[in-house]
């Protein structure tokens, strides 16, 4: 679940600068889908051009966002599914645990949701007693590992076959290998035993259809179709932004999701689930519930300069291009939404203040935005966070985030517009740096506030004439 | 409680729209259909077809992309030879004898599986929601249920028809039908898929715009569940070397019945 902490921030992301292994995973990882990605929107018959198209529909979804849940409960419904609208995480987890309350649900099989992260269904439901055992493969490797995901889509990137090696030997009782395809054997034996013995089946939604009443769900490895076919409730958990208006749009975006998320024309399954199994078919859940989650957006949906991000479809192509993530990887964000995405969407979740070194550690670069499937201006958010944590905002509670650093600022803005008090100050600094220490001939330290401007490298003094003296110099002005 | 919380959280929804709460009522279908249809971004449309040829040509390229085999036979015979071959060189990958399943579909019996496969003494076990008789148990569908998920289980191929077959990304398009359990192009170790070649369409466009012109159309030619299978179960995960057979059929195989 969130945990973000500034604190921590930094210590993270050091440590994940440090760790050679991950920094390589990083590299091949952004090398094979950044580039892949970016490669396979291109070679869309429409081109990039159907980014804004994607945009478009986005855009205009979640301005009829109200319509469309709307027509979407009511069509799931008359399919004979269960529609629970939840305004909190909270609600979302009492929810499910009353269902599997119901069914006696001792083994639940889960498919991977971000959403599901983000409200702490896991720990929930192992409270209640239910083993919950994630499936996708990377998910159950770091739930056997008592980790984190990493990525949104590929969330065990941070570990290597020998770690994972290690941990399939101590918790599967198998020999020892670092062989991918024998470790993939091994968790597909016993994650089949948890597939063929649980009563639930729990999975996110990439993206609901309004108008036909369906969600679909989107993987490469069939563990989530397991999940919604074999166990006799299927619970779907879907946040409320993630639903598309017709069939024809749907279409358009699930063609740039699985380019931009897996540099693939096709994923390797995608089901439209409507319902729970018709009597007279052989097989399917008996029942079917959609959870339709708030839990703070609507909050984002009322605030003009944020409800962009709100069209974002969690495809993480951002993440595979972010120079920031991929120096510093996913879990220094301490949120179960990383990379660009991340650090707009988890500040306004979860407390613009609380987060605020997401918004504050991203370059700005906008490889983001170019590579976005629907054209999100992620730069534009993030200044505009960084604006509110320098002025304050009363509608999100963000008070000024560096009372110093803005006065500061004011004290720049007055003294730089009169010449002759700019002089004199610039003369003193001249005067006073000779005191500092030197590298030479560098500033090798500054004090106070200014003192992380040297951390990292050295600065160059104040020349002895400003440019502007240097030209009436050479030309003879006085 | 639930139509109450959904009222509330539409509500909320409304209000950071800034749309007027009372715009639209639970019964006002007109207006719903009007604000949905207007974010609509055209009817699909659909690309000069290609000949069948070219459609077939752009299957198996596609399909050797994402480690499907395909084949294109002229008669059903055949196709029943090459099925029978596989039968016979493949192991069950969880041990136990070798099990069929298969849908209960026409094309399928058509291929006479039992028959064909009677000299290597093979059972082949289809799909049909059989036993449901009332006061049987208590609860006779799940039972019957119950029992052809067993069968299911311990097949170690499963062969399947499919409605459509897309050939630029060689995806099998298949919709959840009685005698159509959906779990035989998943829990077995291979996954033979059998179609004709009049079912294989361009792309994903091209099939949503078949399956209806209308909403009530799409919503019937969708069902409750329709899956999309391209090519085997498949994973990245450990360090982005690919692996197929995930939890999935490891392997796919796609034989084409050419148009006689």
């Amino acid at each position: 679940m969130f945990s973000t902490d500034s604190r921590n921030y930094q210590t993270l992301a050091q440590k994940a600068i440090r760790d050679s292994v991950l920094q390589d995973a990083l590299t091949d990882f952004q090398n094979l889908l950044g580039k892949g990605g970016a490669k396979a929107i291109e070679n869309l018959p429409e081109g990039r051009a159907l980014r804004l198209v994607g945009r478009a529909i986005r855009q205009k979804a979640i301005a009829n966002l109200d319509i469309l849940l709307d027509t979407l409960a009511e069509n799931v419904e008359k399919n004979g599914g269960s529609v629970f609208f939840a305004e909190d995480g909270t609600a979302a987890v009492n929810h499910c645990l009353a269902i599997a309350k119901k069914h006696r649900v001792r083994l639940a099989v889960k498919g991977k949701s971000m959403v599901t992260e983000e409200i702490g269904l896991n720990q929930a439901l192992m409270a209640a007693g239910i083993e919950s055992v994630e499936t996708d493969l990377g998910e159950y490797i770091i739930q056997l590992a008592g980790e984190h995901p990493s990525h949104i889509i590929a969330p065990a990137i941070h570990k290597t076959r020998d770690q994972i090696g290690a941990l399939f030997a101590e918790k599967l009782n198998i020999p020892y290998t670092n062989d991918p395809s024998l470790l993939t054997q091994a968790a597909r034996k016993a994650l089949r035993e948890k597939f063929l013995a649980a009563d639930m089946g729990i999975s996110g939604c990439n993206l609901a259809c309004a108008q036909t009443g369906h969600i679909t769900t989107v993987s490469n490895e069939g563990n989530i179709r397991m999940a919604a076919t074999l166990p006799k409730v299927h619970v779907a958990f879907m946040g409320m932004e993630r639903v598309a208006a017709t069939l024809h749009d749907h279409e358009v975006l699930i063609r740039l999701l699985t380019r931009a998320a897996a540099a693939q024309n096709m994923a390797g399954y995608i089901s439209y689930i409507g319902g729970p199994a018709a009597s007279g078919q052989a097989d399917g859940p008996e029942e079917f519930h959609l959870i339709i989650i708030d839990n703070g957006r609507s909050r984002i949906l009322a605030d003009d300069t944020f409800r962009e991000i709100l069209y974002c479809i969690r495809c993480a192509a951002c993440l595979n291009v972010c120079p920031v993530y991929g120096k510093i990887g996913g879990h220094s964000y301490e949120s179960p939404y990383s990379g660009p995405v991340g650090a707009v969407v988890t500040p306004l979740l979860f407390g613009i203040q609380r987060a605020k070194h997401l918004c504050q550690g991203e370059t700005l670069c906008g490889a983001c935005k170019e590579m976005c499937p629907v054209d999100i201006d992620i730069v534009r958010m993030l200044l505009a966070l960084r604006a509110m944590l320098a002025e304050g905002d009363r509608k999100w509670k963000v008070v000024p985030d560096n009372r110093f650093e803005k006065a500061g600022y004011a004290l720049w803005a007055w003294m730089i517009e009169d010449r002759r008090l700019y002089n004199l100050v610039l003369g003193a600094g001249r005067h006073l740096q000779r005191f500092l220490p030197k590298n030479d001939q560098m500033l090798a330290r500054l004090f106070g506030p200014l003192k992380g401007w040297t951390e990292q490298k050295d600065m160059r003094p104040l020349a002895k004439r400003s440019f502007i003296e240097q030209v009436k110099k050479s030309r003879g002005i006085k | 409680m639930a139509i109450c919380g959904k009222k509330v959280f539409l509500a909320r929804i409304r209000k950071a729209l800034g749309h007027p709460t009372e715009v639209f009522r639970q019964d006002d279908a007109a207006f719903k259909q009007t604000a949905v249809l207007s974010v609509e971004n055209g009817p699909a449309g659909i690309r000069p077809p290609k000949t069948n040829s070219a459609l077939l040509e752009t299957l198996i390229a596609a399909g050797q992309r994402v480690n499907l085999n395909v084949g294109v036979y002229d008669s059903l015979s055949e196709i029943g030879l090459a099925l029978a071959r596989l039968v016979q060189t493949k192991a069950p990958e969880w041990g136990g004898p070798k099990r069929i399943a298969a849908w209960d579909h026409a094309l399928i019996h058509a291929l006479k599986l039992p028959q064909i496969l009677a000299p290597q003494k093979i059972p082949v076990h289809f799909t049909r929601l059989k036993g449901c008789v009332p006061g049987h148990t208590a609860d006779p569908i799940r039972s019957a249920r119950q029992r052809l998920r067993r069968h299911i289980e311990t097949a170690f191929i499963g062969v399947t028809a499919a409605d459509f077959c897309l050939a630029d990304t060689a995806t099998l398009v298949m919709k959840t039908e009685p005698g159509r359990a959906r779990a035989v192009s998943l829990l077995p170790s291979i996954h033979v898929a059998i179609i004709e070649e009049h079912q294989v369409v361009s792309d994903l466009k091209s099939f949503i715009a078949q399956i209806g012109a209308n909403v009530a159309e799409m919503k019937a030619g969708l069902g409750n569940c329709l899956t999309l299978i391209t090519g085997p179960s498949r994973t990245r995960d450990i360090e982005g070397v690919m692996v197929y057979g995930a939890h999935g059929p490891k392997e796919v195989y796609l034989y084409v019945l050419k148009n006689s």
